[in-house]
């Protein structure tokens, strides 16, 4: 199953690889570009669960943003165990929030609703919200599984008040396929679309 | 029926008597009727039919009805019509075994040796035997001394299973009496022998019943039926701290005295106690550093009486009126401190008879307990007799369960798995949780948390629509449709998240579903030694939320090696786990002379098992485990009439499944001998 999900995942990126190449390509550049999906693998958010603190990452440069700048408006997402926050509201500085789009396909959400309401972080309430079922995942308390819910993504505002979509696609190390409970958990794989024109639409 | 409980191996006299005998069934009316009569779907299983298919446990010989599924997960349970053992009651002599593990009564804890027949009543049938009785409710008549004998048994087998049994009767004038005794043991069996322990550990187990009854003069019969099992298995299993061994222990009580009074031909009235204890412990130390591991008591009692008076009103109707009370009691680590439950019945029957052609049941019972909402259970049936042919019968039933104490008092974190704590719907409120969440224990009251009420019993509807026809004496073939609806099913939801982060449960009142199906049934009695049963069962299943939200497109899966979403359509949606859609057997007898032969085929196709995508419901092929064909043979002889010799295979293919089918050894071998010291036929 790992040598299938593995080949699931570079048959992704090629295929990413493939349209942004052909997009270069392209006669008129100027013209509207379509927007390509980004693939973020394995990302850890607080392994050790001993260092207690969350991974932050920044949708516009795509990278990961150091905890240093944790008080910035640096990032947009950050990560830790199972919570997901945006920075705004009581988690940082920054213009970000987000809300969970459920049973919709990732890729035929085509534009954020005018009536779709952003949510921000309050803790314990978080724009993403926690708990098995309420937001991103299931757990299976018979397996310990973790699983992404399929057909949820998170519709969310950066820090900038850019728009994005963001699909969680495994919580566990390498991504497999279907997880085991040996596999190594809060290793976040996911993909985002980023608008970086301002506009709701994708 | 045979006159005695080991006189049918072979063909024999009173076996060719008891086949033009028409079967009776207890169960369906809890009063005697021809089976031809009942206007329920009923199942009667024959001490023959289960003495030459070899069976040892309840499980054995329920495997190979049409309909009926065995589950494997805390022990064996059985399945009528879709609906799960949590819905199923087991009867003993008509009254009701007690000691569910996870909802599951483990039917190896019943050895078939000493059983006449087993009666199994599909559809609800609660407005007769109130809770559990939603599914089906399956009645083990054990035997009854009708003459004077002992007899003494020995089987051997695979694995080192050997089963032994002795009985005997005794009956003067107004007096009987009746013993029965059996061992059963096995060095159990390893599919994988690189991890400790094996598959099945080490076990044995003791059943023993005693049954007195005299009559005094023409209206006064009492008696009592005592019965007692014990079971001990050895477990080994590796932990983090090293390897755990125990021996886990069951002991089972049952006291069922009963008086009863014939008043006159026409009014009949008993009173019937059923006093009853269940007790498992396991007390598991890791060896390295002695030191207890996992340490686990749970005793129930139950404790009924019960009267039930019939009355022939005209010559047509048939009442029947019963009114009961149950105390029952549950001392275990698993919740704080002893808990009590009762609850009062009263149930109310008449059957109706248009001539010899129809007959109308109607029947109610009302259930009223403390810790749980009280319920109404009305059943009506009919059974029209078109031509001498054709028959057609159709009912209506309600069934219920009430929430088992599990549901109502669990009081249990699990600090090996991170925390977490389930509460039964008794021991925590809305305001409970707020006051955890103010001192700062909880982070987090769920929705779920804020709906927190008093549990109800779940529910079901059934209905049944049954057509007979008979084309002769030696073919008939029965044909039912069905369809349930459950509702109020209950389940945990998290009601809290606590500031460490671990989750809290509870029960709630949320989930509804369906089963639906077709069992169809031919007897073909080929001539006179050969005689063939086929059996079918289709069925369709599906949790009413989880239908709704594939219907409408809001429920996303993932392809077998991929990580991207994808819509799940109509068609992969497979309905409730563990549940086969189609089941079928096909049964061979063969006899002749002192010889008997059988040979069965049981299959079941693929059955749901775990969820892989993240949807939690079933939709992709690699949820399911494979389905099975199985072949079993047996056959044997008797010689005279003291000594009966037979031996068989089970699994003849060796049909195994390491992961799913843990209880399923491969083939195994068996030899048994019979003895009858002797025997005075007085009847």
């Amino acid at each position: 199953m790992r040598n299938k999900s593995a080949l699931a995942v570079s048959y992704f990126f090629a295929m990413t690889m493939i349209i942004a190449s052909s997009c270069k390509k392209d006669d008129k550049p100027e013209e509207e570009i379509p927007l390509t999906a980004t693939e973020v693998k394995s990302f850890a958010a607080d392994p050790t669960a001993n260092d207690n603190h969350y991974a932050f990452y920044s949708l516009e440069t795509g990278k990961e943003i150091a905890v240093s700048d944790s008080a910035s408006s640096k990032w947009d997402i950050a990560f830790r165990s199972t919570t997901i926050i945006t920075n705004g509201g009581a988690s940082g500085p920054g213009a970000g929030g987000a809300f969970v789009q459920r049973a919709t396909s990732f890729d035929s959400y085509a534009a954020i609703a005018a009536d779709s309401a952003f949510h921000t972080d309050n803790a314990p309430a978080y724009a993403v919200p926690t708990g098995s079922g309420n937001g991103w995942y299931n757990y299976d308390f018979t397996t310990n599984i973790i699983s992404s819910i399929p057909g949820n993504f998170i519709v969310l505002r950066t820090a900038s008040g850019k728009y994005a979509k963001l699909e969680i696609l495994s919580y566990y190390k390498g991504a497999p396929a279907t997880p085991v409970a040996d596999d190594v958990a809060r290793y976040y794989t996911f993909r985002f679309i980023y608008q970086p024109d301002g506009s709701k639409s994708f | 029926m045979s006159l005695f409980p080991t006189a049918s191996m072979g063909q024999s006299d009173t076996d060719s008597l008891s086949r033009q005998l028409e079967p009776v069934v207890i169960t369906a009316t809890r009063t005697i009727r021809k089976l031809s009569n009942v206007a329920v779907p009923v199942t009667v299983v024959p001490e023959k039919v289960i003495r030459q298919s070899g069976a040892l446990r309840l499980n054995n010989i329920l495997k190979e009805q049409t309909g009926l599924y065995i589950t494997n997960s805390f022990g064996n349970g059985v399945q009528i019509q879709g609906l799960g053992p949590d819905y199923v009651l087991i009867l003993v002599d008509g009254e009701p075994l007690v000691g569910r593990n996870g909802g599951v009564l483990d039917l190896n804890r019943v050895t078939v040796n000493n059983i006449r027949q087993i009666e199994i009543v599909k559809g609800p049938s609660s407005s007769l035997y109130g809770s559990e009785a939603m599914g089906g409710v399956i009645n083990i008549i054990t035997d009854a001394s009708r003459s004077n004998g002992l007899y003494a048994n020995l089987r051997y087998g695979s694995y080192n299973t050997v089963d032994a049994n002795a009985g005997g009767s005794f009956s003067h004038k107004r007096f009987s009496l009746s013993a029965f005794v059996n061992r059963n043991s096995s060095s159990g069996y390893d599919f994988n022998k690189k991890d400790t322990g094996k598959t099945v550990m080490p076990f044995h187990s003791y059943t023993a019943q005693v049954k007195a009854e005299q009559g005094f003069g023409s209206i006064v019969k009492t008696g009592i039926s005592l019965r007692y099992y014990n079971e001990k298995q050895q477990t080994l299993y590796s932990t983090d701290y090293g390897i755990a061994q125990g021996s886990p222990r069951i002991r089972e009580y049952n006291i069922y005295p009963f008086i009863r009074f014939n008043f006159s031909p026409k009014v009949q009235s008993v009173f019937r106690g059923n006093f009853s204890q269940f007790e498992s412990e396991t007390m598991e130390y890791v060896k390295a550093i002695d030191t207890p591991y996992y340490n686990d008591f749970f005793q129930q009692r139950f404790n009924r009486i019960e009267n039930q008076t019939d009355i022939k009103l005209l010559e047509t109707n048939d009442l029947t009126l019963g009114a009961g009370y149950t105390r029952e009691r549950l001392n275990t680590n698993r919740y704080s401190g002893i808990k009590h439950n009762t609850t009062e019945y009263i149930f109310i029957q008449d059957e109706h008879r248009f001539g010899d052609r129809a007959v109308l049941i109607g029947g109610l019972r009302y259930d009223n307990n403390a810790a749980y909402a009280s319920r109404f259970s009305p059943k009506l049936a009919v059974r029209v007799k078109a031509t001498e042919k054709l028959s057609f019968s159709a009912s209506y039933g309600a069934g219920f369960k009430a929430p088992d104490f599990r549901q109502l008092y669990l009081n249990f974190t699990n600090n090996a798995a991170g925390g977490y704590t389930v509460y039964g719907a008794s021991e925590t409120s809305v305001a409970q949780l707020q006051q955890q969440f103010q001192a700062g224990i909880l982070d987090s009251i769920s929705a779920y948390g804020k709906m927190l009420k008093v549990l109800e019993p779940e529910y079901s509807r059934g209905v049944n629509i049954a057509g007979e026809y008979r084309f002769n004496n030696d073919i008939s073939v029965k044909v039912n449709v069905f369809r349930n609806d459950i509702d109020n099913m209950i389940i945990t939801r998290i009601v809290a998240i606590k500031s460490t982060g671990a989750y809290v449960y509870s029960y709630f009142n949320v989930n509804s579903a369906y089963t639906q199906g077709i069992e169809t049934n031919l007897k073909w009695r080929i001539n006179k030694n050969l005689s063939a049963e086929g059996g079918y069962q289709f069925l369709l299943t599906a949790d009413k939320e989880e239908l709704r939200q594939v219907k409408e497109g809001k429920t996303f899966g993932k392809k077998p090696g991929s990580l991207l979403s994808v819509q799940v359509p109509r068609k992969d949606y497979g309905g409730l786990m563990d549940r086969s859609k189609h089941m079928a057997n096909i049964k061979l007898f063969y006899e002749q002379g002192a010889w008997f032969a059988t040979l069965r085929g049981i299959y079941r196709s693929r059955w749901g098992v775990a969820d892989m995508d993240g949807n939690l419901i079933l939709n992709r092929d690699d949820e399911y485990a494979k389905g099975n064909l199985q072949l079993n043979v047996s056959g044997g002889r008797s010689f005279g009439k003291t000594i009966d010799v037979k031996a068989g295979i089970d699994n003849l293919t060796n049909v195994r499944d390491k992961r799913y089918m843990t209880d399923n050894p491969g083939i195994s071998f068996y030899i048994a001998f019979n003895y009858r010291f002797f025997q005075k036929n007085n009847q």
